[in-house]
């Protein structure tokens, strides 16, 4: 965790305490007024006493305590008027601060190469409301501590001087003790819930993989795994409850000390000129004042602002990083408008690893799709093909080597205008929970319905927009299939008027001949279509075809490619049975 | 994604309006007790009948009575401590699966099932099966589904012991060979396997301590998973949690995790599944040549991979239907009802 990963959380928080400076400012005005009754408390308990009972006044001592019930009704309402103001500088924070996780891991889930990160937006809501919460908890305490626990000093000062000396030093030590314990107490509780975390996800692994476990003959191997992750959670909850220990001790200091004192010192006080009335004023103040302000602190700020800063900093990490560096660097040069040396996409030297310590996927790759191509790549699985998508659409950038789309290295593209430029579909179907109309559009904005029509009727979508009852309805995407699906996303890029199209086994879900209509619908559209190939006959249909077999690539017509690559025949070969699914009746077929 | 956002702010603002009530009663509560505990207590002094200090007293109980909600909180955590406590029990009295202590037998994997019958739910999953699997052969085992293809491949792995009759590896029941003998001899490779282990050499060696990584390498070459491996971030000692893996590659990763281990006999479970068919016809290459001394016991969907077998074993609910050469069963037009009746690489890559 750097300083500069915190800034974008503190920056949301300046600007929106910024924003809501007069909401602030009213909170602390009804704050300054709830302090009311722990200000007049003790005078009114030490007059009602001297003044009434104790001088046989029984009116008089009724009615300093009256004044004191109605102290305490303006300080309930007063409390009641600082939640609200509260909320409205709380609630406009959480919007920011799920804005930012939100976006935060969805750019890490879309960073080429990472496993989709779908743990993080599901902890996602979850995080940001414990944030939420215990931050409105940690101002409501922080600022109910100073502003009670000073009415009550002030008050205890102008009643009783000489008790501050028995009061104030203890509470300071108290105090000290507390927070320069607060540290250890985060980072032990941040252990536990890492902790926590360990165990969960032995567990899952336990109870998804029982069936591997055992046949594998792997159980001990594992049951001493989860039983050094409980050990582990018992220690951290240990480490966490021997500090608990430190702060409970400073609540007796802060706030039990006081009291002791005062009680002790009566005979002292009565010298200085207290009254009998003026010590259980005194006392009052430390009783009704310092006391339970300590004891809220000490809760609130103790377990929930600990868990504050742990969520917080989950939170930082979502939201920290993952904006594409290389793609806002430059945002002004290079618009793709002007300039060109040449249109369409151009590899040179391009050599891509996942890694300083990874055998490289693409080695030393050119290549040059012209406007207009309709390139298919082929090649066994695993062996880079995605990758290769990656690079060209400007989503992974090259280690070394040079990446242009018309001209324009694709890395100093303005994503703006590179959305524009190109699509990429990838093999998971995104559809998202809107209306059919919102997901068909969503690279475009508003389409007409003649448009979505035609679109819709040329790639086969028509019998789901006819079942969902029209574009305008709304889409469950766990109710289409996964060819459906993947439908959807392919009327979305075939509308979306980027004239370079790249489908990354985007059709991998539909059966052949939906297969072949998707792809003759597209290569028909003005523009490029590169097709990372998930059927060998997906290569036959285009006009040209690049081969990834892991030793090389080669570029060129089906036809060059059966003459010069036995690694293209055996694609074909081996590939050829999909295109004939039923065994024939007769011979069975056996390859080898 | 953001949209829902206003409306989850309308309903934070509600709950904040409850909170408000709540703590506004709270904090005029205690307080008015207190001032009414006083005023009693005010009377009481004023008739002599208790001192100054016997007041204090009093109002200090008030704030100990207002304390009691925390107590009922710790009353309920163990409410909560003995439920969670009952829980586990019932875990815990789970009878645990008998193991046995015999080591393995000489032998190269003649597998045999006795009369063996397993129950199932309103029908035996398989029914009184008498069958022998000679060492080092290759069986297909087909049918429809339901058949009792996967509950004679679980039998062979003994993830289940038969309710009736029994299997043995040469010569001894499963059930009385030791855990850790038994898992070296026989290896289970299936269609969805689970990775387990922190980088891929660890998830490869699941279980044996001892294997190199040399042997973890040789298993992945034959799953053909060292190319991909090798692009990982950091190789085979890229953390599981960092490897970006298709369907397909992890369950490249799973037969290698099986062919390092399989001593004897080699158990796989339609792995054919979501293999591309250049890699599945590598890795049948590699069950007949460097696998070809071990048992294999295969469960097959498709015509090709029941062509390839030594033998194939045809189930029909429950029952053992016929068994023999693929090519001699091919003239049957129920046994090629078997394969037709399959979907057959339904859209998602398999090819038959």
């Amino acid at each position: 965790m750097t300083a500069d990963a915190r800034s974008p959380v503190w920056s949301a928080l300046g600007s929106v305490l910024r924003r809501r400076r007069r909401r602030l400012a009213a909170f602390t005005g009804w704050s300054l007024l709830e302090a009311t009754p722990a200000l007049l408390s003790g005078h009114l308990v030490a007059t009602a006493i001297d003044d009434g009972f104790l001088a046989g006044q029984a009116g008089t001592g009724f009615g300093w305590l009256a004044v004191l019930a109605a102290a305490v009704l303006v300080g309930a309402v007063a409390t009641r008027q600082t939640y609200l103001h509260l909320a409205a500088v709380v609630e406009p924070f959480r919007d920011e601060l799920a804005g930012m996780a939100v976006t935060g891991t969805v750019r890490r889930s879309l960073r080429a190469g990472a496993p989709p990160d779908t743990a993080g937006v599901a902890r996602l809501t979850n995080q940001v409301d414990v944030v939420r919460e215990t931050f409105a908890g940690t101002i409501m305490t922080a600022q109910g501590f100073i502003v009670v626990s000073t009415a009550a000093l002030v008050g205890l000062a102008t009643l009783l001087p000489a008790a501050l000396l028995l009061v104030v030093p203890p509470l300071l030590v108290g105090l000290v003790m507390f927070f320069s314990a607060l540290p250890a107490l985060a980072a032990r509780q941040r252990d536990l819930v890492l902790a926590e975390e360990r165990i969960a996800a032995t567990a899952y692994t336990l109870s998804h993989g029982m069936r591997d476990v055992v046949t594998c003959g792997a159980e001990d191997q594992l049951a001493e795994q989860a039983g050094q992750d409980v050990e582990a959670h018992a220690a951290a909850a240990a480490a966490l409850a021997r500090l608990a220990a430190v702060r409970s001790a400073a609540l007796v200091v802060g706030s039990r000390l006081p009291l002791v004192l005062i009680l002790i010192g009566v005979p002292w006080l009565l010298d200085h000129g207290a009254t009998a009335g003026i010590v259980l004023g005194a006392l009052t103040y430390v009783l009704q004042g310092l006391q339970p302000a300590m004891q809220t602190l000490v809760r609130v700020v103790g377990v929930s602002a600990i868990s504050m800063v742990v969520n917080w900093r989950r939170l930082l990490d979502a939201a920290a990083a993952d904006e594409p560096t290389a793609l806002t660097e430059h945002p002004a040069t290079g618009t793709g408008a002007v300039g060109h040396r040449g249109s369409g996409l151009e590899l040179r030297g391009v050599h891509f690893a996942y890694g300083p310590d990874a055998e490289p996927v693409l080695r030393d790759l050119d290549l040059r799709i012209p406007d207009g191509d309709h390139l298919a790549v082929v090649g066994p699985s695993g062996v880079g093909k995605s990758t290769l998508a990656g690079v060209l659409a400007g989503l992974l950038q090259p280690d070394t080597g040079d990446a242009r789309l018309d001209g324009v290295p694709l890395s100093d593209w303005d994503r703006t205008r590179l959305a524009a430029r190109r699509v990429l579909i990838p093999q998971e179907a995104y559809v998202f929970a809107d209306t059919l109309r919102e997901n068909l559009g969503y690279l475009r904005g508003n389409v007409d319905d003649a448009e979505l029509d035609d679109a819709v009727n040329a790639l086969g979508l028509r019998p789901v927009v006819k079942r969902l009852g029209g574009y305008s309805e709304p889409v469950v995407p766990a109710e289409l299939s996964a060819g459906e699906r993947q439908l959807v996303t392919l009327v979305r890029a075939y509308v979306s008027r980027a004239p370079l199209v790249i489908l990354d086994e985007a059709t991998c879900h539909l059966d052949p001949a939906a297969e072949e209509r998707v792809e003759r619908v597209f290569a028909a559209r003005p523009g490029t279509l590169v097709v990372i190939a998930h059927r060998i006959s997906s290569a036959q249909r285009a006009h040209r075809i690049l081969l990834l077999d892991g030793e090389q690539a080669v570029l060129g017509s089906h036809r060059d490619l059966q003459d010069v690559s036995a690694s293209y025949r055996d694609l074909v070969g081996h590939w050829t049975p999909e295109r004939h699914p039923a065994p024939d009746p007769v011979s069975p077929p056996i390859h080898f | 994604m953001l949209a829902p956002l206003p409306e989850l702010r309308r309903h934070g603002m509600d709950t904040w309006r409850a909170q408000t009530r709540i703590s506004a009663q709270e904090a005029a509560l205690v307080p008015m007790l207190e001032i009414a505990v006083l005023a009693v207590a005010g009377l009481l002094l004023l008739r002599g009948r208790i001192t100054p200090g016997e007041l204090f007293a009093a109002v200090q109980y008030v704030a100990l009575a207002a304390g009691l909600g925390s107590v009922a909180t710790s009353l309920g955590g163990w409410a909560r401590c003995r439920s969670a406590a009952g829980r586990l029990a019932d875990v815990l009295d789970q009878p645990l699966p008998a193991q046995g202590r015999e080591p393995l037998p000489p032998g190269a994997g003649r597998l045999d099932f006795r009369a063996v019958t397993v129950h199932g739910g309103d029908r035996p999953a398989l029914q009184s099966i008498d069958l022998t699997v000679p060492a080092g052969t290759m069986v297909a085992v087909v049918g429809r589904s339901g058949s009792g293809k996967s509950a004679l491949a679980a039998l062979a792995a003994r993830l289940v012991d038969p309710d009736e009759g029994a299997v043995t590896l040469d010569g001894v029941s499963l059930s009385r060979l030791a855990r850790t003998e038994l898992r070296r001899a026989i290896a289970v490779g299936s269609s969805h396997p689970v990775l387990i282990g922190e980088t891929l050499t660890d998830v490869i060696a699941l279980g044996l301590p001892a294997c190199s990584p040399a042997q973890v390498q040789e298993a992945a070459r034959s799953a053909r998973a060292d190319g991909f491996i090798r692009r990982l971030p950091r190789g085979y000692r890229t953390p599981l949690a960092d490897a970006p893996m298709s369907g397909g590659e992890v369950q490249r990763v799973g037969l290698a995790r099986a062919f390092v281990r399989a001593e004897r006999v080699l158990v796989l479970d339609d792995v054919a599944a979501s293999l591309d068919t250049v890699t599945e016809h590598h890795i049948s290459q590699v069950l007949r040549t460097s696998l070809a001394d071990r048992t294999r016991l295969v469960v097959a969907h498709r015509a090709s991979t029941a062509a390839r077998a030594d033998v194939v074993v045809w189930l029909e609910a429950g029952s053992l239907r016929r068994c023999g050469p693929h090519a001699d069963l091919w003239s049957d037009p129920d046994y090629r009802a078997v394969f037709t009746a399959d979907p057959i690489g339904a859209g998602s890559g398999g090819a038959p």
